[in-house]
């Protein structure tokens, strides 16, 4: 991708960040919602005649569980893409929507549960993947979530202007079919290098031998890297901050570094031959970027037990308790986690919701389910809702633990992982 | 909400759908709506002013009925394109918010006369240097689309808007999409019938940046003769005059043309070749030979043989006399008139026309296109 054009983009403009910026943004949503949420519980407590020293102790998520919430529901909202065996780019799209909606909003104000069939749809349609409302629904329930219309459309401005009106997601997935496509044109000898660097690389017929021999008969070894990439960026990617810290084509190639480091390292050599000095110079400092893609970010092998390399920061990392493959997303210690924040969450939020704070919040403590009287100010249906919700969700989660599924119920008919169409 | 903020600073710490809503609601009170300039089933176009400059905007509220099942494509795409692309020769989006009961109000660059006023105006004349000069201009403004990966698909003099300064923009980005890959089907129910290229009336479901240099083209042959070039009445007549104007497209001048899912000889008692600049030439008397290649190189019937958008602006015709028209002494009209003829561009849903087609277009085309248009893959 042109670097000019990039640099234009909204991609580049109001979502990249470095890893710093990334982590203070995170902490500063989680701050001012709690603020928020604090001072109305407070000020609904004094009004209900309760003294404010008396007013019990709000324990709101942290920065940390709010992450760890958000990503537990990115991973439901890839898993629900797949029921709809969307394309890859709309489950990008709406997974990108995700992680930047949830940059400067906090779950205690919005909760992922209720974005994640809304944000699918307006992805469909930012992606100019037409797909009936009427279609839509009819798949969402077989997949278990009931819908309505309404559901699906009111969040949609919310959404819109938490996404500041950007609905352009540039991919990493061009990108690694121009890698794909390229390996193979040198291994059929049909490689033209770029102008005009062309006499410094090498002709085509050497760089094919070369190739070739790398190879050592092993032909579908490019088509095995591809395929690992692009699993790679369609699944443990897409629960990462890569898109926050790194430009499309830095994360496909990463994602090919990642797939089959001899073969990416191949690729490289190619493109910036010895003859070339400067070239060289460039291709150290391109590694390094791609190395901390592939090591940091998209290897498998990264673990909650292993060195954070970025120590103090708060982003998407295994060693952060974050869920970013899906085989991980099944740890029973993590779903235990995920439930006990959600609980929180919920807890607060209804505190909030109540008038008179303290004693709602006494009954949910005591008895983990209430009368389900509104508070007479227009907001009961939505504590019906939500008690209904919060029992069913407990129904599903005792399931889930029992059966050390996150997701409760199996999705019908969902794709392994990596199985999207592009 | 702060499209107009071109820095890279992180947002400011914020509070998840209340700051949402703030931000909204700050970026509304930046304006004033001053007066109605149009008003169509799909959108309402205000004249308004930025509070604290007075700077002059356009204020294009999409209405509730146009928005069945959430915020409709249209707009969804043009917001999309419009925030991307940010260039002297588009139309610029300053702000996008919501006003009362989810009303989609995209706050765009006030722009007072368009090229279809100019072209019709007939006490108003105007030169090979001035349309080398809108030539030019529309060709930056679609270089950049094209460079950015979008597909405009609705290039026609109405769209193509000017500014009190005399600089041209690319407006209506209602029908635009991102460039497809390969093996994945487009719709080729886009750009308005007089401006369609053969690819496209033949059904194409893959096409490239080239429909928009034929469109543009055709601008230009207009430009030439002050009225349109090849004013169909149906499909059928528009694939004829192509045919008779520019030739019969064939295997021969267009390999692969037969393939094409609605292919037909659309005169078979009158087939000619190709027009060459024998053709061009009596055609467009005004015209230089350099001007010529660069028409024929945007009208050729192949697409693969079109000439690109950057291609077009290298052409020697630019670089010969009389040099292109300084924008802000081209030939204007503005005014009270050009501000209600914008207002009526800016309502309009993206891919209908005004006057004599709008019933067809209502009744047939509109709908099909609507409906049709969403066809991302399937």
């Amino acid at each position: 991708m042109d670097d000019t054009i990039y640099s234009t983009s909204t991609q580049h403009r109001l979502f990249t960040f470095t890893p710093k910026q990334l982590s203070d943004l995170r902490y500063a949503t989680n701050k001012a919602a709690i603020e928020k949420i604090t001072e109305s519980i407070k000020r609904r407590a004094v009004a209900a005649g309760i003294v404010e020293s008396e007013i019990e102790e709000i324990d709101c998520p942290t920065a940390e569980e709010e992450l760890k919430l958000v990503a537990y529901y990115c991973v439901k909202c890839m898993q629900l893409s797949d029921h709809f065996q969307f394309p890859s780019n709309v489950k990008a799209t709406a997974l990108t929507f995700l992680h930047r909606l949830y940059l400067t909003t906090s779950t205690l104000t919005l909760h992922p549960k209720k974005l994640l069939l809304p944000i699918l749809y307006l992805a469909t349609k930012t992606e100019n993947h037409y797909t009936p409302i009427k279609n839509f629904i009819a798949t969402a329930a077989t997949a278990g979530p009931k819908v309505t219309k309404e559901d699906l459309l009111d969040p949609e401005f919310t959404i819109a202007m938490g996404l500041r009106w950007a609905f352009q997601v540039w991919h990493p997935f061009r990108g690694l079919e121009g890698i794909f496509l390229e390996l193979n044109a040198i291994a059929s000898g049909r490689y033209q290098p770029p102008k005009p660097k062309e006499h410094l690389v090498l002709p085509a017929t050497e760089a094919k031998v070369a190739l070739l021999e790398l190879l050592a008969g092993d032909t579908d070894r490019i088509g095995r890297a591809h395929g690992e990439a692009r699993r790679l960026l369609t699944t443990t990617a897409l629960l990462t901050d890569v898109y926050f810290l790194y430009t499309p084509p830095q994360i496909s190639f990463g994602a090919f570094l990642e797939a089959d480091r001899e073969l990416a390292t191949f690729y490289l050599d190619i493109k910036f031959p010895e003859t070339d000095v400067p070239g060289r110079k460039t291709k150290m400092k391109l590694l390094d970027v791609l190395d901390e893609i592939a090591k940091n970010h998209l290897s498998a092998g990264l673990s909650e037990d292993l060195k954070n390399p970025y120590q103090g920061l708060l982003l998407q990392l295994p060693q952060n308790g974050i869920t970013t493959s899906l085989s991980m997303s099944v740890d029973p210690t993590l779903v235990k986690e995920v439930t006990r924040i959600d609980k929180k969450l919920y807890r607060v939020t209804k505190r909030d919701q109540d008038s008179a704070g303290k004693k709602k919040a006494e009954e949910w403590n005591g008895s983990g389910s209430q009368s389900g009287t509104g508070s007479g100010n227009g907001i009961g249906r939505y504590d019906e809702d939500e008690e209904r919700r919060a029992k069913k969700r407990r129904l599903e989660r005792e399931k889930a633990e029992r059966e050390g599924d996150v997701f409760g119920a199996r999705l019908p008919d969902v794709k392994t992982a990596g199985a999207g169409s592009f | 909400m702060t499209t107009s903020n071109g820095d890279n600073t992180p947002a400011p710490a914020p509070n998840g759908g209340e700051l949402a809503q703030q931000m909204n609601e700050e970026t509304k009170k930046k304006y004033t709506k001053d007066r109605k300039v149009g008003e169509g089933t799909y959108a309402v176009v205000h004249l308004g002013h930025v509070k604290s400059t007075a700077l002059p905007v356009a204020i294009k509220k999409i209405k509730l009925s146009a928005m069945v099942d959430g915020i409709s494509m249209d707009a969804i795409r043009e917001v999309k394109f419009l925030q991307e692309l940010r260039h002297e020769n588009i139309i610029r989006l300053i702000d996008v918010f919501s006003s009362k009961n989810q009303n989609l109000n995209l706050v765009l660059e006030f722009l007072d006369s368009d090229l279809e006023m100019i072209i019709k105006d007939t006490k108003i004349g105007f030169g090979g240097a001035d349309i080398k000069s809108w030539l030019a201009m529309s060709l930056r403004g679609l270089w950049w689309c094209h460079k950015n990966f979008v597909l405009h698909r609705d290039i026609k003099p109405n769209n193509l808007l000017l500014a009190t300064n005399g600089q041209l923009k690319l407006a209506d980005f209602g029908l635009a999409r991102s460039f497809s890959d390969p093996y994945r089907a487009m719709t080729s129910t886009v750009i308005t019938r007089w401006y369609r290229p053969p690819e496209l009336l033949f059904g194409a479901k893959s096409y490239s940046s080239s429909v928009d240099i034929f469109s543009l083209g055709l601008v230009f042959a207009e430009l030439l003769l002050r009225v349109p070039f090849l004013p169909g009445d149906s499909d059928v007549h528009q694939l004829r005059l192509i045919a008779t104007a520019l030739g019969t497209p064939t295997e021969q001048n267009w390999p692969g043309v037969t393939k094409l899912p609605d292919y037909v000889i659309p005169n078979t008692e009158d087939i000619r070749p190709e027009q060459g600049s024998l053709f061009y030439g009596e055609t467009f008397r005004t015209l230089t030979p350099e001007g010529l290649t660069l028409l024929m190189s945007m009208l050729r019937l192949d697409p693969r043989k079109r000439w690109s958008a950057k291609q077009c602006l290298e052409s020697e015709w630019f670089k010969e006399e009389p040099t292109p028209t300084k924008p802000e002494l081209l030939p204007r009209k503005g005014g009270g008139k050009g501000i209600e003829k914008v207002g009526g561009d800016l309502k309009r849903r993206a891919g209908w026309d005004e006057g004599t087609d709008v019933a067809e277009l209502e009744g047939h085309r509109g709908r099909k296109v609507a409906r049709k248009l969403d066809f991302g893959g399937k």
